[in-house]
Formats: structure tokens, C-alpha cells, sequence
């Protein structure tokens, strides 16, 4: 009885430990356990239109690469025939400035160029700059042939040298233009003959436009000619010119 | 490819035009002056002289094609002074006036050329032959503006005076006129018409009535543009021209 009184109390150990679960991160892990299941009911249609989303940036990417691959190769060929023309034309382009050349001869010299199409263009206008006297009537007939199968980058051509304010050209070459412009009906270029008659006011505001200054005869005639072809392109889209 | 079958029909078409517009039109002989001289200038073409009818001339003959090319040249040089150079042409020549066209025309005038003259020599031995003339600033106002004057003794007419040169003052007058250089002009038509009288009264008696009316037609629209540039010089203040007085008819005329 004295022993039990006397005894000292046992200290009580215990082992383990203590675990706090979140409640959410449970049912988290829970459901991704269960997501493998859901995935295998997904419908064929969707693994498709799945592996286009992953593919179309590059279908799109192949598509556009092979556009661009095709204009680049016109264009590459395009270049290619260029160059092919202008190094048969270096042989007619001397011939056509031949002194001892008569007009009928510059006029059929001419021809044999303007058979190059619009790649012939850059020459005519050259010519009509720094050419001969017969050589100058070939390259404006030349003009007109071409004028007749491909107008389009005649008139753009010869628009460029109506634009110049700057002396780039002489009275001539402008004047032979606007006669060119208006039989080849260019009407897209009517507001910029009617800027280049009305600009030329005078004798000496033309003067400053052209690189040999024309005299009262020349300035005339090639008002006279501006004129005129502002009236011939005005006959084909009246009032559109205004 | 596409590019290539439209480039070549396109060439067969230029071909076909070519050859038709070689075979099918009057060929104009005009070649290119050997040396139209700087642009700005007022120039005279002087073409080469030949023997009438295309034969081959003998050396004696060619030297005297030459003499009479060497005199045109330095009478007309004489004739033009200041007011226009003188460029031998080599080779150029036309064979017929109508040569001169309008086309002609338009290119002699875009380069500045006043008159162009060549000659011909019908009859070596004699030496008797004709002058060809083409009035470039004439053209507007009197057209054809061709002339061409018969000589007896070519290389004779050309040594006795400046008749034959007398073209150059006339065209170069014109030319001044028209781009209103009045007080200068009238100097130049007064010395052409003084000096050309004689000579076209000389051609009538050849009686070449076409000859006569063309004459007839340049030298009234001479006198006219002489009038209106009298008119025109003494609106300026200080004039030598307002001393002029004017004939009965109110017109203005050059002193005799």
C-alpha cells in the first residue's frame, strides 16, 4: 500500500507525428488521378482538330513560302529575260545612231528594237535625248509600236519625263513625249499634261525645267504640243481630265 | 515560257511590219549631218555636190565638186556671220526637194538649222548646174520654203558675189522675228530681200512659174514681217527705227 503511494507517476511517451492535409489539395490530387480516365473518352474529331492547331502555323507557313517561291521565281525569270533583251538590243541600239543612216533605215532599226517590247522604252527615251536627227524619228516611232501592244509602261515611261522640273531633258525629248502621250491615248497621264501646260507659263519659268533653254519659237511649240495633247486625251474620257 | 511564245509572235509581228514599211514606202535619202555642230547655235547645213543623174565623176570633176562645195561654204559663212555656223554635212544630200517634208522640217528646227543648201552640177564641162535652198523658219510662213536656183557657171556665180548667200541673212532675219527679237531681225530681213531681188529676178527669166509664185509668196510675207517689226522695234523708247518713216500705204519698208 506504501509502495503505491509512495510511486512516482510514469511519464508517458508518445511516438508518431502530426499531419495537417489541406482539404483542397487533397481533392486536387484526387482529381488528377481521375483525369486519365476522363481523357480516354475524348472523340477522334478533337485529337484531329488538335493536331491541326498544332500544325497550322506551319501549313500556313509552307503555303506562303511556296506563293513567294513562285512570284520570286516569275519575277527572277522576268529579270533573266530582261537581261537577255538588253544584250541583244546593245547591238541594234549603235546601229539606229549611225550619222550615215537615212530616216527610212532609223525607222526600220527602230522597229527591230521596239520588237523587245516595253524593255526598249528606256532606250527609245535615251535616244530621243541624245540621238541624231534621224535617229530621234526612229525612237518616237518606236515609241508608238510599242505604245500599240503594251501602252501601259509607255505612258508611265513618258509620264516620268513630263514630271521633270529639273533639266533632265531637253525641250525636244519633252515635246516628243506629250506628241507620244496623246496618240497612244494615255489617259491615265491627262492631269499631268494639264499640270505641264499650265506650269510652263512662260518663257523663262519653262526655261528652268529643261537642260538646253528653248528659245520663243520652241517654248511655243511645245505649249502648242501640251495643248494639244491635253485636248486628244480629253476627247477620250471628257471631263475626267478636269 | 507564256512570256517567251508572246515576245516571239510579238517580234514575228514587228518583223512583218518592218518589212513592209521597207519594201512598201518612197525611201527618203536624207542621211544624218556628219556634224550638226553644238545645239544651242543657229546653223546652216551644207550638203555635198554631185554630178547631176548619179554618174560616177572623174577626178578632174570631183576636184571641181569640191571647189564648188569650198566656195558655198565660205560664201555662206561670209553671208551668215555672227548670226549662224556653217557645218559641213559629208555626205548628206537630198536627191528630190520633196525630201523635205514635214518631218524634215521638224528635225532641221528642233536642231536650230536655218537654211540647208546643196548643190548639183548638170554639165561639168560647161559647168553649168543648180543650188538647192531649204528656208527652215520659211517653212511656218511660206511652205515648201524650197528653192532651187539654175546657175549658167556654177563655180562663176559663186565667185562673183554674195548673191547666192543671200539666203542666210533672209532665214536668219526670219528666225529672229519670229522669236521676237524684233530690232534685230530687221537688219537681216532688209539685207536679205535687198540681196536676194537680183537673184530671184535672174531665176524668172528661166520661167519657172511655180518658181515665180513661191518667190512671189516668200518675199510678200518678207515685206510684211518687216513692217510688223518696225512696228514692234520703236515701241521701244530710244528705237533707231523710230527715225524710219513710213511709205504712203502706212507700211514700213527698208531704205533703198
Amino acid at each position: 500500500m506504501a509502495d503505491s503511494k509512495t510511486s512516482l507517476p510514469h511519464a508517458l511517451e508518445i511516438h508518431g507525428s502530426l499531419q495537417l492535409e489541406s482539404a483542397d489539395l487533397d481533392a486536387r490530387l484526387k482529381k488528377l488521378e481521375a483525369s486519365p480516365a476522363k481523357e480516354s473518352g475524348k472523340s477522334p474529331w478533337m485529337w484531329v482538330l488538335d493536331v491541326l492547331k498544332t500544325l497550322l502555323p506551319s501549313i500556313v507557313l509552307a503555303v506562303l513560302g511556296f506563293a513567294l517561291k513562285d512570284s520570286v521565281d516569275q519575277a527572277l525569270k522576268e529579270r533573266e529575260i530582261q537581261l537577255a533583251a538588253v544584250k541583244e538590243m546593245e547591238t541594234l541600239v549603235p546601229d539606229l545612231q549611225k550619222t550615215d543612216l537615212d530616216r527610212v533605215d532609223a525607222e526600220a532599226k527602230a522597229a527591230q528594237l521596239a520588237a523587245y517590247g516595253r524593255y526598249a522604252i528606256p532606250f527609245f527615251v535615251n535616244i530621243l535625248e541624245v540621238g541624231n536627227q534621224n535617229a530621234a524619228v526612229g525612237a518616237e516611232d518606236g515609241l508608238r509600236m510599242v505604245a500599240r501592244s503594251e501602252p501601259v509602261p509607255v505612258c508611265n515611261a513618258l509620264r516620268a519625263v513630263i514630271q521633270n522640273r529639273t533639266g533632265l531633258y531637253r525641250w525636244q525629248t519633252q515635246s516628243s513625249a506629250l506628241e507620244v502621250l496623246g496618240q497612244a491615248g494615255c489617259s491615265t497621264v491627262c492631269r499631268d499634261v494639264a499640270s505641264f501646260r499650265d506650269g510652263m507659263s512662260s518663257l523663262e519659268n519653262y526655261q528652268q525645267w529643261v537642260s538646253l533653254p528653248p528659245l520663243q519659237t520652241e517654248y511655243e511649240r511645245v505649249s502648242k504640243q501640251a495643248s494639244d495633247t491635253f485636248a486628244q486625251l480629253n476627247r477620250l474620257k471628257p471631263g475626267d481630265c478636269k | 515560257m507564256f512570256l517567251y511564245m508572246v515576245h516571239s509572235a510579238r517580234s514575228i509581228g514587228y518583223a512583218t511590219v518592218v518589212m513592209l514599211a521597207t519594201c512598201g514606202m518612197a525611201r527618203a535619202q536624207l542621211t544624218n549631218c556628219r556634224d550638226p555642230g553644238p545645239p544651242e547655235a543657229f546653223k546652216i547645213f551644207v550638203d555635198e555636190v554631185r554630178v547631176s543623174g548619179g554618174s560616177v565623176p572623174t577626178a578632174s570633176v570631183q576636184a571641181k565638186l569640191q571647189t564648188i562645195h569650198k566656195f558655198l561654204y565660205e560664201n555662206l559663212r561670209a553671208s551668215s556671220g555672227d548670226n549662224a555656223s556653217v557645218r559641213d554635212c559629208g555626205k548628206r544630200y537630198p536627191n528630190d526637194p520633196a525630201d523635205f517634208d514635214s518631218t524634215e522640217f521638224g528635225g532641221l528646227d528642233n536642231l536650230r538649222v536655218v537654211l540647208e543648201v546643196w548643190g548639183a552640177l548638170d554639165n561639168p564641162t560647161k559647168g553649168s548646174g543648180t543650188l538647192g535652198f531649204a528656208l527652215i523658219p520659211a517653212h511656218s510662213i511660206a511652205p515648201p520654203a524650197v528653192f532651187i536656183i539654175s546657175s549658167d557657171n556654177l563655180l562663176n556665180s559663186l565667185r562673183q558675189g554674195r548673191q547666192i548667200g543671200a539666203f542666210a541673212p533672209l532665214v536668219s532675219g526670219i528666225s529672229q522675228y519670229q522669236n521676237r527679237n524684233y530690232a534685230g531681225a530687221i537688219p537681216l530681213l532688209c539685207a536679205g530681200t535687198q540681196q536676194l531681188t537680183p537673184v530671184l529676178s535672174g531665176q524668172a527669166a528661166f520661167g519657172d512659174a511655180a518658181f515665180l509664185s513661191r518667190q512671189q509668196a516668200l518675199m510678200k510675207r518678207v515685206r510684211e514681217m518687216t513692217d510688223a517689226a518696225v512696228k514692234e522695234a520703236r515701241k521701244t523708247q530710244g528705237s533707231p527705227f523710230s527715225l524710219w518713216s513710213p511709205s504712203s500705204d502706212g507700211t514700213f519698208v527698208c531704205p533703198k
